[in-house]
């Protein structure tokens, strides 16, 4: 025995010669190595982050659990109406007396001289306004005759008259206008809405997205989408025709309670897995597999028009079972009724360019004036009456505007009137959740070429959501891929007149 | 000749920020070995403290030489200016005295011991103001308040740092004020005058008297035609963020909107320097600026419940136990105990669940019962719940007995009873809450009576039920 203990004793002295200088040397350039590529991973990671934020927590089971903005918000829920193509200020908004005077005259070069344009070439001709304009209310906002309805309430509306971009096609300004970026890849307002605020009735997703108009928009779902944040913060679509949801209903013969086993069982696989792996997805995938199965009864509740009254139909103009801007309107007030925390409506068919009869600006335009006239202005006075519009931002608005050139494809005559792509000014409108009443902010030169006094630009409009919503844009940010990113990226100016 | 050397002072002056950093080094590596050389028996050190000093004194009069280059660009702001000045040239000085007290020669002359304690209390003195000379200098070019802005929150509250906050303009009976003395002047001291006033005159323009407003700058007068456009006083305020010529300069307080447009409005009105505010004429949209700066409302309305008293920690377990139920319990805002409650997805939420949020009552500003099961019998418990600010009562039995009981609230100013049984009758009680602005009564049965009116002016009453007449628009397309 005592001649054994002696022999282990040699050889483990033996084993801990053989570790010489040179082994561990070698063994710490190894580690020091791993341990940088570790940290070099982990940055990669984006999600592993959430801790050294501090202003956000993200509670990992539950992502959709109310949380705290920085300072208290006066808005709670946000509507945002998206006219998709871009609509005319110049006809809507933006009166100019002296286009009307210059009208088929030819453009002066010193308009054009270091200017792009989507579709004019050489030397457009003026395009005078297609519309008269009046004042209206008490703070004497100009309002033309495409929309009687809604010059009814232009009190409870601020007006930003000379917000612009720095895109001039439809996708990446979409993007720019609904991202911050006009590149892809980043998350959406309403994503990031719903990763600060969460949502607080945890049986609806917290951002939904309603589309009419006969397509969705340019930039496809990239514009409701989550970008780099985890993906249960993408916005969800739903229909305004049909399902709701695709395949919302259990099939035969599934019962609620064989429904609630089969997402039991999956959810623990998916833990198990989590557990190991702990990739995010994995629990976005759990929570959206827990607000699937309450969706199952709240979604075709909230989404079920037919019950309105009437005298609500009436109001919006709405017809149930069809696919319409004023049905989605209607959807959006019951949508934040129920405690949704960003509603964004895309109506499509704005991009007045005059190469059909739809799309000119004297006839096809005007019909989609029509189109929304009755339900945007109907949504105001419904969320006013129900006291929701004291916490409700709506925010209207396209992703550029359009010149007060007449259009000129390939330097030639078009068949209709039409306006093209326009950067430099162009009108948002916004109203409730701590929006001041009637102003309208900024102001563009005599042709509504160029906003001349009160510019804002996109970040400044996110930067003011932001913060109606009691978020410091400057400070919402999310680590990704090593730095903290923001909705304004590095811009972004409060524009304090309207709040 | 002259212009050449005005330039190379100007760039000399440039390696201030270079040259700051080495007296600030070498002096405080010197400090270290005279401590070592006092209480430690062995003291290897003098001639190394000799050779630091002699170099730190050298740096440092080299970096107060360069800094007196720099200040002469302008600017700065020049109280902080004066103090770095000052400072940094007393650092100077002492260590040039240093540098004399600790030389071979003067320590051959057998110093008694109370001198070389003397010059070691010296040595402590010179890196004190070492010290409050950075800080100026990080002042001056971060800008006030940078050091302790970056504090932690718990750390501010223990050592009672106050937020930095701009001192409102607050003009009472504006529409008595001098124009010019009351508001325009105020205005242009509050923003303009760290650059353009009595010490410094940035592009030779000054603003504190009505005869430099007249005069204007080295590019000609500021003040043109009576026409705010043309006037660089105006024009240069509204130019894009990041132009170069914009006022005032990047990193400096922006002025806020409302202060441009009153400045383009005295302009436009004839830039008067002896009329009244009630002599000119005012848009809606400046009477209503005016108006604002009576209270100073522009800004102490940005933050929401600002004023509240502060409400006590929220108790965990119960705040859990709750939020399991289906109440959400919301805190308004990060690091604040004000909450919002919500029961929209537990609707049996009755008056006994409400009894028990008194234990949060101090917390509570929003609270949103609409479509629960509370009757009557809660508003005896809302009325001792002090903080709430926004009552959301819709689609309730509630009716008309209660609301007498909600008089002792306070802050309330929102209070939604769509589609409950209340009637004018019970509205009537409303009339005697002091912040009440809005109620909301939609789809309730009388709200048409006669009696409502009444209440209409002190509060505002939305009886909804909107309509939109039908129009050809509606309908006929193209």
């Amino acid at each position: 025995m005592k001649d054994l203990n002696k022999l282990i004793e040699e050889a483990q002295q033996s084993e801990l010669k053989a570790v010489t200088r040179r082994h561990f040397l070698k063994d710490c350039v190894a580690g020091i190595g791993g341990i940088a590529l570790g940290s070099l991973l982990a940055s990669c990671g984006g999600w592993d982050t959430s801790g050294s934020k501090g202003n956000l927590d993200l509670n990992a089971l539950n992502p959709l659990i109310p949380k705290s903005p920085h300072f208290p918000g006066k808005a709670k829920s946000v509507i945002y109406l998206h006219m998709a193509g871009a609509p005319s200020q110049l006809e809507l908004f933006d009166y100019k007396p002296a286009l009307q005077k210059l009208h088929n005259q030819p453009c002066p070069q010193s308009l054009l001289a270091g200017k792009k344009f989507a579709f004019i070439r050489g030397v457009p001709k003026m395009l005078g306004p297609q519309a008269s304009f009046k004042q209206y209310g008490e703070s004497g906002a100009w309002v033309s005759d495409h929309l009687p309805h809604f010059s009814q309430v232009v009190d409870d509306v601020s007006f930003l008259k000379a917000v612009h971009t720095d895109q001039f096609n439809h996708g990446p300004a979409q993007l720019f206008m609904h991202t911050g970026s006009a590149r892809l890849g980043r998350p959406s307002i309403g994503s990031w809405v719903t990763y600060g605020l969460g949502s607080e009735n945890s049986n609806l997703p917290g951002f939904v997205v309603l589309t009419s108009g006969g397509k969705t928009p340019d930039a496809g779902k990239s514009v409701w989408g989550s970008g780099f944040l985890p993906s249960v913060y993408q916005g969800v679509q739903c229909r305004s025709k049909g399902d709701p949801v695709l395949y919302i209903a259990d099939p035969e013969g599934m019962d609620r309670d064989m429904k609630r086993n089969l997402i039991d069982a999956i959810n623990n696989v998916n833990k198990t897995e989590y557990d190991t792996f702990k990739d995010p997805e994995t629990l976005s995938r759990i929570a959206q597999y827990e607000m699937a199965y309450k969706m199952q009864v709240a979604v075709p509740e909230v989404m079920n028009i037919n019950n309105e009254p009437a005298y609500i139909h009436e109001l919006y103009g709405t017809e149930p079972g069809k696919e319409s801007f004023a049905n989605n309107c209607l959807l959006a007030r019951k949508l934040v009724e129920q405690g949704v925390r960003f509603v964004q409506l895309f109506d499509w068919g704005w991009d007045s360019h005059g190469t059909n009869a739809a799309d000119s600006i004297d006839l096809g335009f005007r019909n989609k004036c029509r189109e929304i006239d009755r339900p945007m202005t109907a949504l105001i006075l419904d969320l006013k009456q129900r006291g929701l519009l004291e916490d409700t931002l709506v925010v209207w608005g396209g992703e550029f505007g359009r010149t007060p050139m007449q259009e000129n494809r390939d330097n030639s005559d078009m068949p209709f009137l039409g306006r093209d792509h326009h950067t430099d000014a162009y009108t948002i409108w916004m109203a409730g959740g701590g929006i001041r009443n009637g102003i309208s902010y900024g102001q563009t030169d005599d042709i509504g070429f160029a906003g001349v006094e009160g510019r804002a630009s996109v970040h400044d409009v996110h930067a003011t959501m932001l913060h109606l919503l009691g978020f410091d844009h400057e400070k919402f940010t999310y680590d990704f891929q090593g730095r903290p990113f923001r909705l304004t990226d590095v811009e972004g100016e409060l524009i304090q007149a309207i709040i | 000749m002259m212009v050449f050397l005005e330039e190379l002072m100007a760039f000399l002056g440039r390696f201030h920020p270079i040259l700051v950093h080495l007296p600030i080094g070498i002096l405080l590596i010197a400090f270290v070995m005279a401590f070592l050389e006092r209480f430690t028996k062995e003291n290897p050190y003098l001639p190394a403290i000799r050779l630091s000093l002699l170099l730190g004194s050298m740096a440092a009069v080299f970096a107060a030489l360069s800094g007196f280059l720099l200040s002469r660009n302008g600017g700065y702001e020049i109280d902080v200016l004066n103090y770095h000045q000052w400072l940094g040239i007393a650092v100077a000085v002492c260590s040039l005295l240093l540098y004399f007290l600790y030389r071979k020669k003067s320590a051959a002359l057998q110093w008694s011991k109370k001198i070389v304690w003397f010059r070691f209390w010296l040595f402590l003195i010179l890196v004190i103001l070492l010290g409050v000379t950075g800080h100026y200098g990080g002042t001056l070019t971060h800008g006030k308040g940078y050091f302790l802005e970056a504090m932690p929150q718990a750390m501010k509250k223990t050592f009672g740092v106050e937020e930095s906050s701009d001192e409102l303009l607050i003009v009472e009976n504006v529409q008595e004020a001098a124009v010019y003395d009351g508001i325009i002047q105020p205005i242009l001291k509050q923003r303009c005058q760290s650059c353009h006033g009595d010490r410094k005159q940035e592009g030779g323009l000054a603003l504190q008297t009505k005869e430099n407003l007249l005069k204007g700058g080295e590019n000609g007068k500021v003040l043109k035609g009576n026409n705010s456009k043309e006037s660089e006083l105006y024009a240069r305020l509204i130019l894009p963020e990041g132009h170069k010529k914009r006022m005032p300069p990047k990193g400096r307080t922006p002025i806020s909107v409302d202060q441009i447009k009153l400045i383009a409005w005295w302009i436009d009105q004839g830039a008067s320097f002896d009329k009244r505010v009630s002599q000119l004429t005012q848009t809606k949209e400046i009477a209503a600026i005016l108006k604002k700066l009576e209270t100073g409302e522009q800004e102490a309305s940005q933050v929401l419940y600002a004023d509240f008293p502060k409400a006590p920690d929220l108790p965990k377990d119960k705040v859990d136990a709750w939020q399991a139920k289906g109440i959400k319990i919301i805190p308004v805002a990060k690091e604040n105990n004000l909450v919002l409650v919500n029961a929209i997805n537990y609707p049996q939420f009755n008056d006994k669940d409400l009894q028990e949020l008194l234990t949060i009552k101090e917390n509570i500003v929003q609270l949103k019962l609409g479509h629960t099961a509370i009757t009557d019998q809660a508003f005896s418990t809302i009325k001792s719940m002090p903080a709430i600010s926004r009552l959301h009562l819709e689609h309730t039995k509630v009716s008309d007995g209660g609301l007498s009981q909600l008089k002792s609230l306070q802050k309330l100013t929102y209070l939604n009873l769509v589609g409950t049984k209340v009637t004018a009758k019970g509205l009537a009680n409303l009339k005697d809450i002091p912040n009440l602005k809005n109620v909301y009564i939609y789809q309730t049965d009388d709200r048409d009576s006669m009696a409502l009116k009444a209440l209409h002016g002190k509060v505002r009453i939305d009886t909804g039920n909107y309509r939109l007449p039908f129009i050809a628009t509606d309908t006929i397309r193209f």
